[in-house]
């Protein structure tokens, strides 16, 4: 976000930049006081990048090994709680797995999304505080 | 967070295609599942009990907050009509 930000600040700076280097032409080089000793400078310049490749070690980045990030695990609820479980309230309901579809947003027929394997601990992986379940059977 | 969950058919496994038909006839939309099929036996009727029952679980400690039963012969509130002044109750942040 702060890099985002500071982006932005970049970019709206970047017209009013433009604009001063735009409207007033750079003076000559040769017509101040310091372009001498920049001149001077500029002439050292094969010296000093000799002096700062002494110190610096190449890198073969081929042969270097790739920085992995760490795994998208989603958030960290924990293992599923121990039992013993039940079914009545103030029990822990057990944790089961199913298959079928998850629909987290509620905006879409559930047909018309992915089928899968799912679990009640993925619901808790969700991140929402309460969870409504429903049990209905054909008879 | 809602999850229905198609426990039976007519006391045995219940199949995809039985679940597909239920979800497409009510329109549901939201997470609609069924046991395994690789399990012979009806696992989550077992476990959480026969229909029609709505479970309110605290998702940090898996405990049963509320339990709500409908009537099996589709008489009188189901277990929805029972628990919602309860679960609108929990989303406003109240215990």
């Amino acid at each position: 976000m702060r890099t985002r930000s500071r982006f932005r600040s970049a970019l709206l700076a970047l017209p009013f930049a433009l604009a001063a280097c735009s409207s007033e032409p750079a003076p000559p080089s040769n017509t101040t006081p310091d372009a001498a000793a920049v001149d001077v400078l500029l002439a050292d310049a094969p010296a000093t990048d000799a002096a700062l490749a002494d110190l610096v070690t190449p890198v073969d980045v081929a042969e270097s090994p790739d920085v992995v990030a760490p795994a998208d695990t989603g958030p960290t609820v924990g293992p599923y709680p121990a039992g013993p479980y039940g079914n009545r309230a103030g029990n822990v309901l057990a944790n089961l797995s199913w298959e079928g579809y998850t629909n987290l947003e509620g905006t879409a027929v559930s047909t018309t999304l992915p089928y899968g394997p799912t679990s009640m601990q993925a619901v808790r992986e969700t991140g929402r505080a309460f969870a409504l379940v429903h049990v209905s059977e054909f008879f | 967070m809602v999850v229905e969950i198609l426990e039976s058919n007519v006391g045995g496994p219940v199949p995809r295609a039985q679940l597909d038909a239920w979800v497409n006839t009510y329109r549901i939309p939201v997470t609609a599942v069924i046991d395994p099929p690789d399990e012979s036996v009806t696992r989550t009727l077992m476990t959480y009990g026969i229909r029609e029952s709505l479970f309110v679980v605290d998702l940090r400690t898996m405990r049963i907050v509320n339990k709500y039963n409908g009537s099996v012969a589709g008489i009188g509130p189901s277990s929805i009509t029972q628990g919602v002044t309860r679960i609108l109750e929990l989303l406003a942040g109240g215990m």
